[in-house]
């Protein structure tokens, strides 16, 4: 509930949820073949089941052969319709692991829809170009909050809801389930079956690879898997399924995509930020203040509006749309392999549950593991433990702007007063000035020097009336000043010192009393 | 006024520590917070200007960070990837002392708790709010607050009194003595977007009730001396105080920022002094109008007293000394500089 008031829900991050809960249990049963019934008041009818089959599926044995199901079967209702493949595919279906009405409660719940939710799915299939958006005043914290998960595509569109339409949805009348398309599911079912078949040689290595996540999947995720399929596009999804699609986590995508070398949801993500960027952009147009328009976060926003600087990973790089491809480049998904990013020592990372897919770069002669670089949001760096802070993005300064704007070291009033505006004759001319190199001899001052050396090695025997002189203000009871005192009364007040001193140890009057500058050696103006 | 670089990285946070009168801690994020690691900058105000005398690189970016009220070494972080580190200053190396991880977004918030100083809270985007214990692994106990809690505190003047604010424009307040029921402890929300009691005059542009309608509210902060009394600031840029012993609505409005105010605090010293940092990139010293001293009588009109306008980018963070004199106080900003200033150099007449 949190997730769709918080603004863009990060469906990365709900699925590092699901894959960080704790499943030892759930594995547990798996396994051992415990009770079903244990534990629960209201024993699962069809918890048993999924043991033998599953048992059954993995030893590859064709379900049919498992004649002591078949009653089980037949007491359900078939909602997938008949298989007629006896592919692994099919073996799912058939596996009951949920009876439907679980499921089309599954699909409601998965999906924190209204009608209205689903309206503004089908608006944002029509015009999918970004859009202005006329939800609650943005704050530049809004659009920090949708900047750091803004660009995992468009589902942030539409979990973006004032958090009042919210509120009153949830105190108000029930929300309105969309009817749920049995026959499109169905259709949509046929699709990824036929896909599934085409794929098969393929698809069953991977499916054997992952395998231990079909076993922890529950009945949403096998649907998920298959409704995900890149070749089932998205545009071709009935409702139902599409609502469905829209709240996949987009992580499941992510999986399909690591094995391919290149994604499309950059691009969308580059819209959203550069939607918000321009959103916020928008707010503070009326702005011009100096300040505002020289301020190097709404330059940041500007270049992003502009595309020309995008975040990639970690880090935000410029696009270059100098070299004169307007187009930007499909991107890749590895990240460069001198880049120097995490790539080097993966160990950590790969040892990492996080990363079920153990992707090796396919380039010959690297066997070094990407699996960090495919993870794009910042979900994925949650995921890496400390040792690989260094070398991201402290090292090189990612926009460093300092030879564009005068330095924030120097004070306002400073670096205005830079002018010259002394005529051009002012002074002595150079060939009139007395030049007497001679002069100055390299021995002059050094008696002085001499003396100063000759007082510092003895500096803690000083005569007392002297160390009194140089400090009037002595704050020890013997009037004999710490070693340090007499140092610092030698070289004259600081002004920096006067402010710490100030604030330290406190001044006179109230805070509306006038500041009174003080003048008096350090320790002076505090012991009255 | 003493200045800080933090160089590469952008200040969300900066709080003076209990203990010790000179030493800062900042917290910040690179690429302002969108992406990239964090920072905690542990600073010294030396007679050479700010000093930093350790840092602590993080994964993901600090929004907010807490000294220990415990140890005065140690302080807490609140990072962006949901987790909450324990750094104690007097340890060797660069890592933790301790951390956790159950927030299931950005943690926005973190502050110990004043009286009882064993326990601290943090807040999240995940819409909770969680207290804990610095010798447990878990949290003690989870509060839900069910919308994005930019802010939450313990009061300062008792041990199982805490408030939140959230992005639903209310100000949450939980006693931790009463039933976990179905409230889970919450025994007060008020609506920080409601009318206040008194019209007032100056309200400028906000129209009959003082508001817009509901904004985010970003941030609050208890008053050190009025056990009621609380001040709220938001995307509205209009910084309000409550009286709990009032919870329809507020009992002062303070228009005066441009853009949304992101920090405030009351003063230490004073009791109708606070302070605000602001989207605008000014940081202003408000009184409340309460002061009996000046006419106020424990209520009146507050106003805008002085502005700090040194910031470039958005202020985001300032924090009062405790110690010594009671004008002095640090402030961040995107610009990557940590300003350490006396409000009186900048207070107008009037």
């Amino acid at each position: 509930m949190s997730e769709a008031l918080c603004g863009p829900s990060n469906p990365l991050q709900q699925f590092k949820q699901q894959t960080s809960l704790d499943r030892t249990l759930q594995q547990d049963r798996l396994l051992s073949h415990r009770s079903p019934a244990y534990g629960f008041r209201s024993p699962d009818p069809n918890a048993g089941v999924l043991d033998a089959e599953f048992e059954a599926f993995q030893a590859g044995v064709p379900l049919s052969d498992l004649p002591q199901l078949q009653s089980f079967h037949r007491q359900q209702p078939d909602f997938t319709g008949p298989a007629q493949t006896p592919s692994w595919a099919a073996d799912f279906q058939r596996m009951h692991i949920a009876p439907p009405p679980m499921q089309q409660q599954h699909l409601q719940q998965a999906a924190p829809s209204t009608a209205g939710w689903a309206q503004g799915f089908r608006n944002h299939i029509d015009q999918y170009a970004p859009r202005a958006q006329q939800s609650a005043p943005v704050s530049p914290l809004a659009f920090q909050q949708r900047a750091r998960f803004g660009y995992s595509g468009f589902q942030n569109d539409l979990a973006q809801t004032t958090p009042f339409q919210a509120t009153q949805q949830s105190k108000g009348k029930e929300p309105v389930y969309e009817q749920f398309d049995e026959a499109a599911f169905e259709r949509a079912f046929d699709l990824a079956r036929d896909d599934v078949e085409l794929n098969f040689g393929a698809e069953s290595v991977m499916m054997g690879s992952s395998q231990s996540e079909v076993l922890e999947a529950d009945d949403t995720r096998l649907v998920r898997d298959e409704t995900s399929r890149p070749d089932l596009g998205r545009d071709q999804l009935p409702d139902g399924l599409g609502h469905y699609h829209n709240d996949v986590p987009y992580a499941l995508e992510q999986q399909d995509h690591s094995e391919k070398t290149e994604q499309p949801s950059p691009y969308q993500d580059d819209d959203a930020l550069a939607a918000t960027a321009q959103e916020l952009l928008e707010k503070v147009e009326h702005n011009t203040t100096d300040k505002f328009r020289n301020s190097q976060f709404l330059g940041l926003m500007r270049k992003l509006r502009d595309r020309e600087m995008r975040v990639e990973g970690d880090k935000m790089v410029e696009t270059n749309v100098s070299t004169g491809s307007s187009l930007p480049k499909p991107p890749l998904t590895h990240s460069p392999h001198d880049s120097g990013y995490v790539s080097g020592s993966s160990s950590p990372l790969s040892l990492d549950s996080y990363h079920f897919d153990t992707h090796i770069c396919k380039i010959p002669g690297c066997d070094v593991d990407h699996t960090f670089d495919h993870w794009e949001s910042p979900a994925a760096s949650t995921a890496s433990p400390e040792s690989v802070l260094k070398g991201t993005s402290t090292l090189t300064p990612l926009f460093d702007n300092t030879e564009q704007r005068p330095s924030p070291l120097a004070l306002p009033t400073a670096s205005e007063a830079a002018v010259d505006t002394r005529p051009p004759d002012y002074g002595i001319p150079a060939h009139e000035q007395d030049a007497d190199p001679g002069r100055i001899h390299p021995a002059d001052g050094q008696a002085v020097v001499d003396l100063l050396n000759d007082r510092a090695a003895d500096i803690g025997t000083w005569p007392d009336d002297t160390l009194s002189d140089s400090a009037p203000h002595s704050p020890l009871e013997d009037g004999r000043p710490p070693f340090y005192g007499d140092l610092r009364a030698l070289h004259g007040e600081r002004s920096v010192n006067s402010d710490l001193s100030d604030m330290l140890y406190g001044h006179d009057g109230s805070l509306e009393a006038p500041v009174r500058w003080v003048k008096e050696p350090v320790y002076g103006s505090s012991k009255e | 006024m003493l200045e800080y670089r933090t160089a590469g990285f952008n200040p969300y946070a900066v709080k003076y520590s209990p203990f010790f009168d000179s030493r800062l801690a900042v917290s910040a994020g690179a690429n302002f917070g969108l992406v990239g690691n964090g920072r905690l900058f542990v600073l010294n105000l030396t007679s050479n200007g700010i000093v930093c005398e350790r840092y602590y690189e993080t994964q993901d970016c600090l929004f907010d960070t807490a000294w220990s009220e415990q140890h005065e070494n140690q302080i807490l972080t609140a990072g962006g990837d949901g987790s909450i580190k324990l750094f104690d200053v007097g340890v060797q190396g660069e890592f933790p002392v301790a951390g956790w991880q159950e927030h299931g977004r950005e943690v926005f918030c973190v502050h110990w708790g004043l009286v009882d100083k064993s326990r601290f809270l943090s807040s999240s985007w995940d819409g909770t709010v969680k207290i804990w214990m610095p010798e447990r692994k878990e949290s003690v106990m989870t509060l839900p607050v069910h919308s994005c809690v930019y802010s939450a505190e313990f009061s300062p003047h008792h041990p199982d009194i805490l408030t939140a604010v959230s992005r639903d424009s209310h100000l949450r307040v939980y006693d931790l003595r009463t039933k976990a029921s179905a409230q889970n402890h919450m025994t007060l929300a008020v609506p920080i977007h409601a009318a206040p009691k008194v019209q007032q005059p100056s309200m400028g542009g906000l129209g009959k009730t003082g508001s817009l309608g509901p904004t985010e509210c970003l941030t609050h902060d208890w008053n050190k001396y009025r056990d009621s009394v609380l001040a709220t600031a938001g995307v509205d840029g209009v910084i309000r105080t409550f009286d709990l012993r009032q919870p329809s609505g507020p009992v002062n409005l303070l228009p005066g920022h441009e853009y949304a105010v992101r920090k405030v605090s009351w003063s230490p010293h004073l009791s109708d002094v606070l302070l605000s940092a602001s989207y605008d990139m000014s940081c202003r010293v408000w009184t409340d109008g309460s002061n009996v001293d000046q006419g106020g009588n424990g209520v009146g009109l507050g106003r805008e007293m002085g502005r700090m306008d040194r910031h470039t980018e958005f202020a985001m963070g300032v924090d009062w000394c405790l110690f010594g004199a009671e004008g002095w106080c640090a402030s961040c900003a995107w610009d990557e500089r940590v300003l350490v200033w006396d409000v009186r150099e900048f207070m107008r007449a009037g």
